[in-house]
């Protein structure tokens, strides 16, 4: 079982939809993905799991040795076969000002997850956008990170913000997690873009991913639709970029191999928003 | 020390991540099947601030593999060093071939390293030696890691490579075990 957490302490840097994309396109080819909401606004669940009943959530988990239900009671299934879900709800909230002083609460998570090991393939952490109690859970838990970054100037201070966490986590579990630096919401048309794309090659080389996410208001028309962009846009510009950043996750392509915006011409049609 | 993104000074902000990891969970924070019980609670009780490392020797290298990530020591044959060589539905790395890059001879007995929560996989290796407390910082981490990314550090006091088993074993998954070597 493989753990990826989608994480960045900036908020609006694309992370619920990375996570939701990710799982969908893992979930597309055949992998038993569960999805975990751990961000009290609750986006990945009202994303999938709109028209499902109110249940309880990821947060129950949190409730004790004694109080904590079996992981596998709290998992609510997708229009995507193969793809389940840990709902985040608001009482999410309450946990993280509850137990986040309280010491070793930071591994509650991990050793939930350990009883899906046999029956599931990956799991993927949507995290919230504030260092607490559920963000150090997630990062703990987690042999991956993949950070996405908006490609607008106040970014690069949540990306830097992002790695020293990573960096002081890895030195209380004595090990180097390894971050992927995956840059969002690319407009090519504004002058900003492509100078925090410029700064991030240029400042943050490690672990960033050469290619970019695109806007795309496909995804967006997805989210409203509770639809997972893999089915609902399949042919999206972003859709078909992520498809190239998961190779790459996945090891099926070089991690560092350039990506430019003719690698996915098989997605097409383009986005209208980005080909304006 | 309150969450929140603007944490005080990094030491205060370490001091809070180690706290809430707490009490030598740090070590043993990680996905388990529940099967290495004894070893988190051996875990637990250390001191959180050091981390316990398995010092191994393969091929004449001496390396070191995070306490937590080992489930317990066996002592097996031979046999078991053949690379991808299945015993007890897990599958050996050869630690020496891999470090080296290419076959090495196999010492006899060889001592098989069961991976805790990492159930099909284990490290056949040489011989066992000690396990070691280092804090963090003693450990020079390896960064970038390079094209083997499971070469994770060096312990410099203790002379041995740093092993991250979980990029090990994704090495072995996406290339294959015979292209890990």
């Amino acid at each position: 079982m493989k753990l990826w957490a989608v994480a960045n302490q900036k908020g609006g840097v694309g992370k619920t939809t990375t996570a939701v994309i990710l799982a969908g396109l893992l979930a597309e080819r055949g992998a038993r993905v569960v999805l975990v909401d751990l961000d009290p606004h609750a986006s990945a669940s009202g994303w999938l799991l709109s028209g499902s009943p109110r249940r309880e959530g990821v947060g129950a988990l949190f409730a004790g040795a004694d109080g904590a239900p079996p992981i596998e009671s709290l998992l609510e299934p997708t229009s995507q076969p193969g793809l389940q879900m840990l709902r985040a709800t608001p009482a999410l909230a309450a946990v993280e000002r509850r137990l986040a002083t309280q010491s070793g609460m930071g591994c509650v998570l991990a050793n939930a997850l350990g009883a899906l090991r046999a029956e599931t393939d990956y799991v993927l952490l949507d995290c919230p956008p504030t260092l607490g109690l559920l963000l150090v859970n997630a990062l703990a838990a987690a042999e991956r990170v993949i950070v996405p970054v908006q490609t607008e100037p106040l970014a690069l201070e949540g990306l830097r913000r992002m790695r020293e966490t990573l960096a002081m986590i890895g030195r209380s579990q004595g090990r180097v997690i390894d971050h992927w630096t995956v840059p969002t919401l690319y407009d090519q048309r504004t002058r900003a873009s492509r100078d925090v794309l410029e700064l991030l090659h240029a400042d943050f080389p490690e672990g960033l991913w050469p290619g970019v996410i695109p806007v795309d208001t496909r995804l967006r028309d997805a989210s409203l639709a509770g639809e997972l962009p893999s089915s609902f846009c399949p042919r999206s510009r972003a859709v078909g970029v992520y498809r190239m950043l998961l190779a790459a996750l996945l090891g099926e392509r070089p991690r560092d191999a350039a990506v430019t915006w003719d690698d996915a011409p098989e997605t097409l049609p383009l986005d209208e928003e980005v080909a304006a | 020390m309150s969450p929140g993104n603007d944490c005080g000074t990094p030491d205060a902000l370490q001091a809070y991540l180690d706290d809430l990891l707490g009490s030598g969970l740090a070590t043993a924070c990680g996905v388990t099947d529940g099967s290495a019980g004894e070893d988190v609670q051996a875990a637990q009780a250390r001191d959180r601030r050091e981390s316990g490392y398995r010092l191994l020797r393969a091929g004449s290298v001496k390396v070191a593999l995070p306490e937590a990530a080992v489930a317990v020591s066996v002592r097996v044959s031979t046999a078991i060093a053949e690379v991808g060589h299945s015993e007890q539905a897990r599958c050996w790395l050869d630690l020496a071939s891999m470090l080296h890059g290419r076959p090495v001879a196999v010492a006899s007995p060889t001592v098989g390293v069961p991976l805790a929560g990492a159930p099909g996989w284990g490290l056949s290796v040489d011989a066992e030696e000690e396990i070691v407390q280092v804090t963090a910082d003693t450990v020079t981490w390896r960064e970038p890691r390079g094209a083997r990314r499971w070469l994770a550090g060096l312990i410099e006091v203790h002379g041995a490579v740093v092993i991250d088993p979980a990029a090990l074993i994704e090495e072995a998954e996406v290339h294959g075990i015979q292209g890990a070597v």
